[in-house]
């Protein structure tokens, strides 16, 4: 069954103090979200992706009541993944779903229980970005095919910008906490 | 990445207007004030595919003609001015079957990106759609969130 297997930026080693993993697998045709079943330590979303992969994230047990944003976050992760090449009418192309784990893993550690999910946009280049716009506030952050993941931070009341790596700075899980 | 051979073309005025299309995913809702907000996914292409305006009036034709068979997207237009403000450049780059497609040429970065997007008019719908509307033609197109 399992002929691809991969691991994710930031995942495995990274994130081993919360033992999330995410990993595709090429399997069957559909593309339906399995997910949400619980394992003994762990819960499990399996989601079936066109041409015939499988993304598979591990959420630890410790997050319990499951955070009401996963779902959503992930029915919009695969509704983009569904999207055909071309998708933007200028050459766009297929979205990589090693991005988009990459960008659920980066979640699942950063997000605070209480925000609301994000919204999940599809870029050009087959990344992928999410953003929330609340609060007087503007957060994107970026998984582009071709650069580390980025974050963009606006604070509408007082124009302060902000950039930077979510996957190192402790500014950032701040600024989400601020969403939230 | 831009090719090196990309130039900036001075016959596109600062004044011209630069048609984009922009995908009905890359609509999202602001929740600060309920309405529609072109995300700056749309903005992020290193070579940013246009339409350029005075070329498509050239040949009798206008915004309408960039929508043709696209139905699930909507279009903007900003100024070439305002692309090279932001270190862009602008330039030509016709197509078989479209003359008038040109590119906006540089690194968008998360600060460029919503910069250029903020610059952005609405031409198809003319004023920002409701963002409940979006949500209907997504349903209608079989693009449910």
């Amino acid at each position: 069954m399992a002929t691809f297997a991969t691991q994710f930026p930031g995942s495995a080693a990274a994130l081993s103090d919360r033992d999330v993993v995410a990993q595709t697998y090429w399997v069957g045709q559909s593309s339906t979200v399995i997910g949400g079943s619980r394992g003994s330590s762990n819960r499990e979303f399996a989601v079936e992706l066109p041409g015939g992969r499988r993304l598979v994230l591990t959420i630890p047990f410790e997050l319990d009541p499951m955070p009401a944003w996963i779902s959503p976050t992930v029915n919009a992760c695969v509704r983009i993944l569904e999207l055909p090449a071309n998708w933007d009418s200028y050459g766009g192309k297929r979205i990589r779903a090693e991005l988009v784990a990459g960008a659920l893993l980066i979640l699942i550690r950063s997000m605070p229980i209480d925000l609301t999910a994000p919204s999940v946009v599809p870029l050009g280049d087959g990344g992928v970005q999410l953003e929330w716009h609340r609060r007087q506030q503007d957060l994107e952050i970026t998984f582009s095919a071709d650069e580390s993941p980025q974050y963009y931070y606006r604070n509408r009341i007082t124009d302060e910008e902000l950039e930077g790596s979510p996957s190192s700075s402790s500014e950032f899980a701040q600024l989400l906490r601020n969403l939230a | 990445m831009c090719e090196i051979s990309r130039q900036d073309d001075p016959a596109i005025g600062n004044g011209s207007r630069l048609f984009r299309r922009v995908h009905l995913r890359q609509i999202v809702r602001d929740e600060n004030t309920g309405m529609t907000l072109i995300s700056s996914a749309a903005f992020k292409d290193h070579e940013l595919s246009v339409d350029v305006e005075s070329i498509l009036l050239e040949r009798g034709l206008d915004e309408r003609r960039c929508l043709e068979n696209h139905n699930a997207h909507r279009l903007v237009s900003m100024l070439a001015g305002e692309c090279r403000q932001f270190e862009q450049i602008v330039c030509i780059d016709p197509e078989e079957g479209n003359p008038a497609h040109g590119l906006v040429c540089g690194r968008k970065t998360g600060r460029n990106a919503r910069s250029l997007r903020d610059l952005c008019v609405w031409v198809i719908p003319p004023v920002a759609p409701d963002y409940q509307a979006i949500q209907e033609e997504k349903q209608r197109l079989g693009l449910p969130d």
